[in-house]
């Protein structure tokens, strides 16, 4: 057997854990064989001789009876504050349920509002004159709200438009974009300047 | 008597056998201040030198110990006999309160310690003045408290509270295999931190023959 499939049972053969007799007869053989396992083995002896010695030499401190008593005191009283607490707990996971949902629902009738996203945009850059109407790029609906932002004009292939909901002009080649990047400087949505 | 400090054995008549560390923590769980004071008295030197191995720290130890048994008080009507031994649920406990611990005071040692002149290193002074001997154990106590809190808790559990691999998951709530590969890399740390490192001085581990090896078989 390798090192790499005895490793664990090296191991415990060096911290004089009973293995089974196939096991043990197995690593014998192999530390006959491998000198870094023996190595490894010596080591690892000397490593459980210095931390039985440590464990040894570990002094605790004697049981303090004033400790003890301060908890017995302490025993009626929390009970009391415990079952107080598990129903401030409950109270505040209540409140905190209820907020959430909430929140929730305004955020779904936010989203649900027609063209929202549109609206903010055309708002922050109003169309020029030669702008067609923003259009909201895909998956900017999950991002934070917009609250800011600018408008960034840009000039992009015809053929990334369609991927972003766009319709080009024919064999327009590049064409120019704005792009209404977010407070958080993400891209929102885009219109094509015509 | 609120506040006062019950008398070992539980109120038992002479020859009664002790009660059970479950039913003691079932009796907690119903507000029984000697179950409490039972259990405190067979757990507490267990548990400290647990907390005193961990962070390094026999006050923090007594602290943890503490911290420990008031949730005892707070948790005993969760425990479930069967599931786990007493002694391995209040070392799940303690452990916790340890992380706890090493997250306000994540340096605590026992250097710490002693420089703030707190209780004295739980070293027993070498009464021939084996100086020698009190450096290497003050190395590998070093070494311990420098491991990763993953590695030093195998290290702690399996070497020097000596649980099983299996009691050992049970309070680290992981599997076997995960307590072996810990305490395999635990252990390469410890030998490497304490005899790689020639700038600091020699190899702090004892020596061991290879006489149990029968290389020559």
């Amino acid at each position: 057997m390798s090192c790499r499939q005895l490793k664990f049972d090296v191991i415990d053969f060096a911290r004089g854990v009973a293995l089974d007799p196939s096991r043990e007869e197995a690593v014998r053989s192999h530390l006959r064989s491998c000198r870094s396992c023996g190595v490894l083995v010596e080591r690892q002896r000397a490593v459980s001789v210095a931390l039985r010695r440590l464990a040894s030499q570990q002094k605790v401190p004697a049981l303090n009876p004033r400790r003890l008593n301060r908890l017995l005191s302490a025993m009626g009283g929390q009970r009391k504050r415990s079952r107080r607490a598990t129903v401030a707990v409950g109270l505040s996971l209540a409140a905190s349920v209820l907020i959430v949902a909430s929140l929730s629902v305004g955020l779904q009738r936010e989203a649900s509002a027609p063209g929202s996203s549109r609206v903010v945009a055309a708002a922050l850059a109003p169309p020029m004159g030669a702008e067609t109407a923003f259009v909201v790029l895909p998956g900017a609906d999950a991002l934070p709200r917009l609250e800011s932002g600018r408008v960034i004009r840009i000039e992009i292939p015809e053929s990334e438009l369609t991927a972003v909901g766009l319709w080009p002009p024919a064999h327009a080649g590049a064409v120019q974009a704005d792009v209404l990047v977010g407070q958080d400087g993400l891209a929102r949505a885009i219109r094509l300047v015509q | 008597m609120p506040g006062t400090f019950p008398a070992p054995g539980l109120n038992r008549d002479v020859g009664e056998p002790a009660l059970p560390d479950d039913q003691l923590i079932v009796r907690i769980a119903e507000g029984d201040r000697e179950a409490f004071a039972e259990l405190y008295r067979r757990h507490h030197a267990g548990i400290c030198r647990f907390a005193a191995h961990m962070c390094g720290s026999n006050a923090a130890a007594e602290d943890i110990v503490h911290e420990a048994f008031v949730a005892v008080m707070d948790s005993a009507w969760r425990y479930r006999p069967g599931r786990t031994t007493a002694k391995l649920w209040l070392l799940g406990i303690a452990r916790n309160f340890v992380r706890r611990a090493r997250a306000v005071r994540p340096t605590l040692s026992l250097h710490d310690e002693a420089q703030a002149g707190a209780a004295e290193l739980a070293i027993e002074v070498d009464p021939v003045g084996d100086l020698d001997r009190r450096r290497h154990l003050e190395a590998l106590r070093r070494a311990v408290i420098a491991l990763p809190v993953r590695y030093r808790e195998a290290v702690v559990l399996c070497d020097l509270q000596e649980l099983s691999y299996a009691d050992a998951a049970t309070t680290l709530g992981c599997a076997i295999g995960t307590v072996r590969s810990r305490l395999h890399r635990g252990r390469a740390l410890l030998a490497r931190q304490l005899c790689d490192r020639p700038a600091e001085g020699p190899c702090h581990l004892p020596p061991v023959g290879m006489s149990r090896i029968s290389r020559t078989t």
